[in-house]
């Protein structure tokens, strides 16, 4: 948890999983001509979850201890919020 | 030049008397800025995009590509972060995509009731996340310490001993468990007290999250504007509450609120 007042949270880097927990799994749902679909959403998780098993090996050989921010999965965008 | 079809990708539905500056932000699509249009009472902040990455059958081959998913899932965060400088926001799902801006106009027009409900319900709020997370190792010596098994019962019986050992961890443990249930509901509640609305969701996989500790509490929660640093105080209070039991509290925000625009994610 951090100290800074709640307004500096945006810069902070927020986890792809995060941002896929609400952009894919919440919002509200409109069908375009082209939407994703609740299987389409499944598939990425399940996509996500074999790639991640995949470079879990890479992830723990990074030092948690040094890093209390959530970790991000692949590469860091300094613009997000 | 314009070989390429293009297809219109919306992000978010906002009051069209309360449309944020947009002006220069690259969509989801980097070659198209965001633009917006109005139908009505309604205005749809959507960029174009192109439909050889983005048509029907490139997409979901895009899905599966890891950078691609994350480069277009933070360039749609970046377009709502701006977006919440309005007083109300409608975050869509992720690749919502029209073929064009007729079909954005028909789905206004369409879904005007809906989007005006879900835009009163949002108005002057913005979402927070509160997530609880367990060291399971310090929780269970914390619970073994006020437990009511007696620590002297293990050695009791030499023959006994390690049995006697494991009975007393599986104890803790599940005192542990029982406690920490507690501790989330609790915690809950109390961050709900201050929420105009409040929900739960699955906790993230541990794996996908990349953080240490079991998540025991992943809490969004509708919060007023005007509330917001009250929130995070309690949030604060709650966190230094429970560190010595190996739990800490982290709050993120402000997001969409993605978790509270359709009438079901109103559980307060």
């Amino acid at each position: 948890m951090t100290d800074r007042h709640p307004d500096v949270m945006t810069e902070r880097e927020v986890s792809l999983v995060e941002i896929l927990d609400r952009a894919l799994g919440a919002g509200i749902v409109i069908s375009g001509d082209i939407t994703i679909s609740l299987a389409d959403v499944d598939l990425v998780y399940l996509n996500l979850r074999l790639l991640l098993s995949s470079v879990g090996t890479i992830l723990d050989g990074h030092d948690h201890a040094s890093d209390p921010e959530p970790l991000s999965i692949g590469r860091r965008d300094d613009g997000s919020a | 030049m314009t070989e390429t079809a293009l297809a219109c990708y919306v992000y978010c539905i906002a009051p069209a008397d309360d449309v944020p500056v947009l002006e220069g932000l690259a969509g989801v699509d980097p070659a198209f800025e965001v633009e917006r249009l109005t139908q009505g009472e309604l205005s749809a902040v959507f960029s174009r995009v192109g439909t050889e990455e983005f048509g029907s059958e490139p997409l979901k081959r895009n899905l599966e590509d890891l950078g691609w998913l994350e480069r277009t899932a933070r360039a749609h965060n970046r377009v709502l972060a701006r977006a919440l400088a309005g007083d109300a926001v409608v975050p869509l799902r992720l690749c919502t995509i029209f073929a064009d801006e007729d079909g954005v106009r028909d789905t206004l027009r369409r879904e005007r009731e809906r989007l005006l409900d879900a835009l009163a319900r949002v108005r002057g709020r913005t979402e927070w996340s509160v997530k609880m997370l367990a060291d399971a190792g310090v929780l269970t010596a914390a619970v073994r310490e006020h437990s009511s098994v007696p620590a002297g019962s293990a050695a009791e019986a030499a023959g006994h001993a390690y049995f006697a050992r494991k009975k007393l961890e599986r104890v803790a443990r599940d005192d542990a468990r029982a406690m920490i249930r507690q501790v989330a509901a609790d915690t809950h509640a109390r961050l709900r007290d201050h929420a105009a609305a409040a929900t739960t969701l699955p906790p993230q996989d541990r794996q996908l999250s990349g953080r240490p500790g079991e998540m025991i509490l992943n809490g969004a929660y509708l919060v007023e504007r005007s509330s917001t640093a009250e929130f995070a105080a309690v949030a604060k209070e709650l966190d230094a509450s429970h560190r010595e039991l190996g739990l800490t509290l982290e709050l993120s925000g402000p997001f969409a609120p993605y978790n509270f625009v359709t009438a079901a994610a109103q559980p307060k």
